[in-house]
């Protein structure tokens, strides 16, 4: 059993709210809800809409044609005839033309019309009353919501029952909460952002968190200050981290060199939007593949993660603190706004994962950069008795002195290099590499990375493909996909960029795709195009 | 106590650099009384003046052009017992990392900023920077810069400094006073530093000639328009026979900190 409802209106009266309130009741009853929030660079008016699908089983990936579409204006109705299924219910704000009327607008200003949204659907699927008080109640202002609520609920028209369902139990969950909890239980201590879709919600969460949770949370002024205050921070010992888009990473990229030649850890996380340049802000792309692989002048280690759900999103930013701080060098996680913005329902088990990075050992003259076989030299932090903790970003020597001779240099570069290999070396070894899915004995492959996953998944079952993607983009998990791709008979690379960003990457380490499904009008990727480009029939 | 590495100093025989290294040598051996030698931070950026910070056995940040400062209040945020002294120059910090410098001083970071002004970019042999005369004839500007200087004291006072002093890197025992007096203070400390380059703006004997001291004219130090007044007295073009460049602690006042506050 599945069903997909369309909430559309203007920004600011509650259309991702509802979303979010209905899915809630429905993780409640059982579901797996995945929900699609699509909305402009604006704060009022304008046209916002969300997308709630909703099975029994697990769902992971928007989908275009829905069931009910719950229309506040007549943008929405027009906009979203390209929606409805045949036969879909609408439920309209009593002004407009549709199957079930109610007077959204005037019960309710603003985000409170979320309440009545939700009254109406509840009532359309003969869910309880209590169900929807039970998570409005969690919501400040319960009484005027509840109020409005109940009479949306009274007001509203019975059309299916959606029952109580055996099976999916997990959390309604954004990426961007699993990016924040990753991070806390791989032992956050500050984090330092400057606001910039679609990143900023994991900045809005660990600040609304931050005395619970026992982090530091501040705004510095522009994200060249921020990456140097990450920067200060982990040499001082703190586990510290920084999130922006792709015009922020940008701002830092001067500063991850540093991190690289200074051998500080510091975790990044990249949440994608439309680009290039200021682009298209509240939306999706990965087209910054290539530049975040890339960025930063020299060679130093890197780490780049790249989660898909929000899930991944949690294990992938509590792996990234861990690994920055075991090789101390820069962890980028990778991600994009379908993924930092999308809701999905799937268990988080929590656990705080420290894992204690190499340290002095306290004997002898401390040496921040002494050469090791791993390149890894332990680290001591300033106001340690008997060690003086030279960090640099010139070419230094063993005590992080700096130095021009040749010799020094090339042993320098040497342990670096030592140290990349050592990276490399842990990815080999690391069983979540490379995600597989789909029809797993499939000899047509799709391979793809990042927020593509759960439709690669969905629509590789149902068509028979398999889907394969590294979770590593760097060190690239090469030996493990090969294998996992040995005896395709097709390749398929679906992607999120004009160019085929992850296609070359993909040339460079010498895999050959047959085919390619590219996308850049910066929308997700529906199921019901995949499958159609795949060949089979519309709809999901 | 010996607080100088092996490293070889590689600045020019008789630059203003040396001055501020033994000021700040002197200061830190008669601080170390009260503050553990292995709490010092010290963080610079790159110039000639960052050098300093490979001279001295001391745990350091060796930054990039301009970032110092930020590494810095990134580290106070962490470990609060840290005291931090960032060595900037007047390219480094007026130019590349302005916005760095107004943020510290408008939060009251608790770290103190050592500004090497030399009034030239000189590791890059010789551009003007923020703070050159309009008549400095530097390779990028071969007939002076086509703009005037900024006067960062005055800047400083309205960005929120709670400790704003000058000082010259001639008169080391007075710029250890300041050091000391810039360290010890709870909050935002900054001092711009006359330092004369002597390989491409030789202002010793300009300074020496004009430079006068803030508390032997009574200065009162806590008066905030009283100092803007001390500050504008000289604007860092002027040249003149007449002109007055005081030296001391321009302002001083307690607030809240950063770190108190995050
Ligand atoms: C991002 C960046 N831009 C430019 C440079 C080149 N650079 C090195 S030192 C310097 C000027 C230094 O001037 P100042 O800060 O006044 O220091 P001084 O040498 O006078 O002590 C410049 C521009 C650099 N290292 N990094
Ligand atoms: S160039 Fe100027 S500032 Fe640099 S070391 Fe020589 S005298 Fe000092
Ligand atoms: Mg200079």
């Amino acid at each position: 059993m599945e069903r997909a409802v369309l909430i559309g209106g203007e920004a600011g009266e509650g259309i991702k709210e509802a979303a979010n309130l209905l899915a809630k009741v429905l993780v409640n009853l059982g579901y797996s809800v995945f929900t699609y929030h699509d909305y402009p660079s604006l704060i009022k008016g304008g046209h916002n809409f969300s997308i709630v699908r909703f099975s029994n089983e697990p769902v992971g990936a928007p989908v275009k044609k829905v069931d009910y579409i719950v229309a506040l204006d007549s943008r929405s109705l027009s906009l979203h005839k390209e929606n409805a299924k045949e036969g879909a219910t609408w439920i309209v704000d009593s002004e407009l033309p549709g199957d079930i009327k109610l007077p959204f607008r005037k019960m309710a200003k603003g985000v409170k019309r979320s309440s009545a949204i939700l009254g109406a659907l509840l009532k359309a699927f003969r869910i309880e009353e209590e169900q929807g008080l039970a998570v409005l109640r969690e919501l400040p202002d319960y009484e005027e919501n509840e109020k409005i609520f109940l009479e949306a609920y009274r007001l509203g028209r019975e059309v299916e029952e959606i029952v109580e369902v055996e099976g999916i139990k997990g959390d309604y969950i954004s990426g961007s909460e699993g990016i924040a909890l990753g991070a806390v239980d791989g032992g956050l201590n500050i984090y330092i952002a400057y606001p910039m879709t679609p990143a900023s919600p994991v900045l809005h969460f660990l600040a609304s968190h931050k005395r619970k949770l026992g982090i530091k949370v501040i705004q510095p002024e522009n994200e060249i200050g921020v990456i140097n205050m990450v920067l200060g921070a982990a040499y001082a010992g703190g586990r510290a981290m920084t999130g922006t888009s792709g015009g922020g990473f940008a701002l830092m990229t001067e500063t991850l060199s540093l991190a690289g030649m200074s051998e500080t850890p510091v975790v990044i996380y990249e949440a994608q939007r439309g680009a290039p340049s200021t682009g298209v802000p509240t939306y999706t792309e990965q087209a910054d593949l290539l530049f975040v692989l890339f960025a930063g002048h020299g060679d130093f280690p890197r780490i780049v993660l790249a989660p898909s759900d929000a899930r991944e999103c949690y294990l992938f930013s509590r792996k990234a603190m861990n690994l920055a701080w075991k090789f101390q060098t820069p962890v980028i996680l990778l991600s994009s706004k379908n993924v930092a913005e999308s809701f999905f329902t799937q268990e988080i088990e929590r656990e705080k994962v420290i894992e204690e990075p190499e340290l002095w050992s306290g004997e002898g003259e401390y040496r921040r950069y002494k050469i090791t076989e791993n390149g890894i030299s332990p680290l001591a932090f300033p106001g340690t008795k008997g060690a003086v903790v030279k960090v640099n970003s010139y070419e230094h020597d063993e005590l992080g002195i700096t130095t021009e001779e040749p010799l020094k240099i090339n042993l320098m570069k040497e342990k670096r290099e030592r140290k990349r290999r050592a990276i490399e070396e842990f990815v080999r070894d690391d069983k979540e590499a490379v995600s597989v899915g789909g029809d797993l004995n499939s000899k047509r492959v799709l391979i793809t990375w990042g927020e593509n996953w759960g439709v690669c998944c969905e629509v590789g079952e149902e068509l028979g493909f398999k889907a394969v993607k590294p979770n590593y983009l760097e060190p690239f998990p090469l030996e493990r996909l090969k294998d996992e791709i040995k005896g395709a008979e097709e390749t398929v690379v679906v992607e999120l960029s004009v160019s085929g960003q992850f296609e070359r990457l993909l040339k460079l380490y010498g895999i050959k795709a047959d085919k390619n499904f590219r996308k850049y009008d910066t929308r997700p990727i529906f199921k019901e195009e995949l499958k159609a480009f795949l060949g089979g029939r519309d709809g999901a | 106590m010996e607080l100088k590495t092996y490293a070889e100093n590689t600045w020019c025989p008789g630059c203003g650099n040396f001055g501020i290294l033994k000021a700040f040598e002197e200061a830190v051996k008669e601080l170390s009384a009260e503050i553990p030698l292995e709490n010092f931070v010290i963080a610079s950026g790159i110039g000639c003046h960052g050098k300093i910070v490979d001279y001295l056995n001391l745990n350091s940040f060796y930054s990039i052009h301009g970032r110092a400062l930020s590494n810095l209040q990134g580290m106070k945020l962490i470990n609060n017992r840290l005291v931090c002294v960032g060595f900037v120059g007047d390219g480094d910090i007026y130019a590349e990392g302005i916005s760095h410098l107004i943020f510290a001083a408008k939060r009251n970071a608790d770290i103190t900023a050592v500004v090497h002004d030399n009034r030239a970019y000189s590791l890059t042999t010789g551009q003007f920077t923020p703070t050159s005369p309009s008549h400095f004839k530097g390779k990028s500007t071969p007939e002076g810069p086509p703009e005037e200087p900024m006067n960062p004291i005055a800047l400083m006072l309205s960005a929120g400094a709670t400790f704003v002093a000058r000082g010259f890197a001639g008169d080391v025992p007075h710029l250890k006073w300041l050091l000391k007096e810039a360290i010890k203070h709870k909050g935002f400390s900054f001092i711009d530093v006359l330092q004369p380059c002597v390989s491409f703006f030789n202002t010793f004997s300009f300074y020496r000639k004009h430079c006068y001291k803030l508390e032997e004219e009574g200065h009162d130090f806590t008066d905030f328009e009283r100092a803007m007044e001390k500050a504008r007295e000289w604007d860092y073009n002027r040249e003149d026979e007449e002109v007055r460049i005081p030296i001391g602690i321009f302002y001083k006042t307690e607030k809240l900190t950063y770190e108190e506050r995050v």
